[in-house]
């Protein structure tokens, strides 16, 4: 690498040389020109706001001033231009200077490069002056039209090219008062002065013309311009002109970017050196130049009443949107983002509580028939007994009726056991316990207690009428089981105690049903036996 | 140019007005009179910026302003920081919510003489208006040419009589400033000293009495000062149409507007945070100068200056 630079070294360094000839070459033909200066032809192109011929008068002798100020060297050669005229004249970059109303600045300005303002012009009337200008709404003076508001839907006659004095200051007026643009109606002419005549004639109801030009109409004896009336008349103390809108700085006078700096310094000393009482600036009718003013007012209305080059209609790109809005853009898409996996989470967990909660709903019920209800045969068990047996009795000694509380033992149980093992066994109670429920009714409790022990609470029974039951009850138990094809044959022993017949605790009263039990056993089985107070006195004694 | 009498009639007139048109339990009056720092409310006035149920009421003078201020016939008040004071020591709390404007060399002290003939003349005959201002402005301009009191005669004079007292003879110096100013000059006076030469010391501010808003009195103090803001930024932005609708207001020529508005800054919203916030203290500092000068003056007898008689609430939100 470094060989191969070696090798190119004398290349480079002639090159260069030559590169710095040529600098030094362009530098001395500029100084040049500045030293003994060809006759430079410079043009300014100014807007023709009116008729060829006022414009010739106006600023012809404006350009003479300048050529014999700027002496040798320079010389300015006056264009009268129309929008169309000047806006091809721009592009094929054939101006140096410009001078026109503020609205076409704006327009040339976004359409062609253009350096900032040069000077601003002041305008002179009896011997005031002023570097504003505005808009006049003119009517004739036996019109209707009174106010702003009468304008709708007559027909305004307005300069073609819709600039400042002549369109745009009338119509933001027209915009506060809240009449919009397409409730008017427009009649396009060609300059300010066709605009008089056309009001003057009846050919329009209404004119917009720029402030001067009702004076200058009066001062050259165009026409009968006392035959006409300003609308919205402003009386702005000290302005030479008759107004109907707000102030707008005066025209500019703007230089191209490639006219030579020396050059527009010269031209702008001569521009501030023209005296108001110079023959040039008294058939321009103006007071001279003063240095260039502020022209955001000007942009601000264009902008308001979106005249051109305001015209557009934005359409907001989604790009732009992201590239204006990015830092709130991310944050509500992060905060949106946070607040869907929070929610999410919260939903999961919510699901989980459900089924954790569903588990354990059946956790508990399964350990609630646990203690309260025998496995195998799933009758209560002993615990519940205790207390359905209590309600029982409650609910008896409400009533008045009474209740049996009966002890059953299987008779001949622990042979099948040990005969056909527990499995049948097992059987043999579970099918025992469906026989007992089928022959009781619904409103009494059948439990299990232990191995072939079962309790029956029958409520609102006395002896005798417990008897069918209690008889079925024992004929049903005797009826043989099949049992895996085996029939089985078993029978019941019962005690049976009737509360409040014996009046005594749950518990006592189970120790009396079992007692009884135990003598319908000794008695031959397959029986029931009824404990009576006496029988207690026995098996005590 | 108005004369007393026909000052005192129009007041008069003003005064029925806001006593019975424009007055409603839920209004907002503030109290106003010519003078360059406030015509941006005029101006706001004009385009309809200000808000509903809130009215100026011009006065001739301040003195008038300070007035309606302290007998309470009207909320809010535009006038010198000093005249705050004078009102502040009556026993009324009112407190600065904006500062207009800072005064440099928009008031000045005008006179028949020449600056180096003034020590020769015994008995000068200098008009002002005889309040806090006028004190200020005297002590400085004495201060400035080395004159003593005994040099001159002093006559209560409001700058709307100066014109005339002068063409009358009746005076030799006065303390004024525009439009009498240039009108004066224009007599051939000259001008021997201007707030040019003590900086930052005369405030023109909106005092404003929070005891007397009503429900929606906040609101509309802060609305109007948003209207202060909008004219200042017309008047910057839209610079000859404002000039020649003050001119208009205050029938006077575009260049005596031009040149009162030379005399005077007009600070913006930012700067106006730095003045109340006490973020910048040379408003507090003016006050606690001019409140000594007024003490030795017998203007005052207490101490009225303290840091929360500025108030940010009124003023917008900065962006």
């Amino acid at each position: 690498m470094r060989i191969l630079v070696l090798l190119f070294l004398p290349i480079i360094i002639s090159l260069s040389t030559t590169l710095a000839a040529f600098d030094e070459i362009s530098t001395s033909s500029e100084v040049n020109v500045l030293i003994t200066p060809t006759n430079q032809s410079l043009i300014l192109g100014v807007f023709a706001y009116r008729s060829d011929d006022i414009m010739q008068s106006h600023f012809e002798p404006l350009v003479d001033y300048l050529n014999d100020a700027l002496g040798d060297g320079l010389n300015i050669e006056l264009k009268i231009l129309d929008s169309q005229q000047m806006q091809e004249a721009l592009r094929q970059n054939q101006l140096d200077f410009v001078l026109t109303n503020p609205g076409h600045y704006l327009v040339l300005r976004s359409q062609t490069s253009m350096s900032g303002v040069l000077a601003t012009l002041v305008r002179r009337k009896d011997g005031v002056a002023t570097s504003a200008l505005g808009g006049v709404i003119i009517v004739r003076d036996e019109s209707s039209i009174k106010t702003l508001n009468d304008i709708k839907g007559h027909r305004i006659a307005i300069p073609k090219a819709r600039f400042l004095g002549g369109f745009q200051a009338q119509l933001y007026e027209l915009q506060r008062h809240n009449i919009q643009k397409d409730q008017l109606e427009f009649i396009e002419l060609l300059n300010q002065d066709q605009i008089i005549d056309a009001v003057l004639s009846g050919v329009a109801d209404v004119g917009f013309v720029r402030t001067g030009m009702l004076e200058d109409w009066q001062l050259h004896g165009y026409g009968a311009v006392d035959q006409l009336r300003v609308i919205n008349e402003q009386n702005l103390r000290g302005f030479p002109f008759r107004l109907s809108t707000r102030l707008y700085p005066e025209w500019p006078l703007l230089s191209l970017p490639h006219v030579d700096p020396t050059v527009v310094r010269r031209v702008a000393n001569a521009l501030f050196s023209l005296t108001s009482d110079h023959p040039a600036a008294i058939a321009a009718e103006i007071d001279g130049f003063i240095p260039a003013v502020d022209y955001a007012s000007v942009e601000n209305l264009a902008r308001s009443i979106k005249a051109h080059p305001y015209d557009f209609v934005e359409s907001i790109e989604l790009s732009q949107l992201w590239q204006q809005y990015r830092t709130w853009l991310m944050t509500i898409a992060i905060l949106f983002i946070a607040l869907l996996i929070s929610s999410s989470l919260i939903a999961y967990q919510a699901l989980r509580l459900r089924r954790q909660r569903a588990i354990l709903r059946s956790e508990q019920r399964k350990l609630q028939q646990m203690a309260y209800y025998d496995v195998l045969t799933n009758l209560p068990n002993r615990a519940l007994l205790t207390d359905r047996l209590e309600r029982s009795m409650a609910l008896s000694r409400r009533s008045g009726k009474s209740l049996a509380l009966v002890f059953l033992d299987l008779d001949g149980f622990k042979a099948v056991n040990d005969t056909h093992g527990h499995d049948i066994g097992d059987q043999l109670l579970i099918e025992v316990a469906k026989r007992l429920q089928l022959s009781m009714r619904e409103t009494d409790t059948l439990a299990r207690i232990g191995g072939d022990e079962f309790v029956l609470v029958l409520s609102d029974v006395s002896i005798s009428s417990s008897k069918p039951l209690l008889e079925r009850i024992l004929s049903s138990v005797a009826e043989p089981f099949l049992i895996n094809k085996l029939p089985l044959y078993v029978s019941a022993s019962m005690g049976v105690v009737y509360y409040p017949i014996i009046d005594d605790a749950a518990d006592r009263l189970m120790r009396h049903a079992d007692q009884a039990m135990y003598q319908a056993k000794r008695m031959g089985k397959n029986r029931y036996a009824i404990f009576t107070e006496t029988s207690e006195d026995q098996s005590a004694a | 140019m108005l004369t007393r009498r026909d000052f005192l009639t129009a007041g008069l007139g003003l005064c029925a007005a806001s006593l019975t048109g424009c007055s409603s339990d839920e209004s907002t009056k503030v109290a106003i009179h010519t003078w360059i720092g406030y015509e941006s409310l005029y101006l706001a006035d004009h385009f309809n910026w200000l808000p509903e149920n809130t009215y100026l009421v011009n006065n001739q003078n301040a003195t008038q302003s300070l007035h309606m201020l302290i007998e309470g016939q009207v909320q809010a008040a535009c006038m010198t920081l000093d005249e705050l004071l004078l009102v502040r020591s009556s026993g009324v709390s009112a407190k600065v919510g904006l500062v207009f404007n800072v005064s440099a060399g928009a008031d000045m002290v005008i006179s028949r003489f020449p600056i180096d003939q003034l020590k020769k003349i015994k008995r000068l005959r200098l008009g002002y208006e005889a309040g806090a201002l006028g004190a200020l402005v005297l002590h400085h301009f004495l201060k400035a040419v080395g004159l003593d009191r005994q040099h001159l005669v002093l006559i209560d004079l409001p700058p709307d009589r100066q014109f005339d007292e002068w063409q009358n003879g009746t005076v030799d110096i006065v303390i004024t400033y525009e439009p009498t100013a240039s009108q004066l000059l224009a007599e051939g006076g000259f001008r021997v000293f201007d707030s040019r030469h003590m900086p930052e010391r005369i405030f023109d501010v909106l005092a404003v009495r929070p005891d007397l808003l009503t429900r929606h009195g906040d609101n509309q103090i802060q609305q109007l000062i948003n209207g202060h803001f909008k004219a200042l930024e017309y008047m910057q932005r839209q610079r000859q149409d404002a000039l020649y609708r003050i001119a208009t207001r205050q029938l006077a020529d575009v260049d005596q507007v031009q040149t009162a508005l030379g005399g005077v800054h007009l600070p913006s919203l930012e700067r106006n945070w730095h003045y109340l916030s006490g973020g910048d203290s040379r408003l507090l500092d003016a006050a606690r100068e001019v409140e000594v000068l007024m003490q030795l003056s017998n203007l005052i007898d207490s101490s009225v200056v303290t840091q929360d008689m500025f108030d940010v609430r009124w003023l917008p939100r900065l962006n």
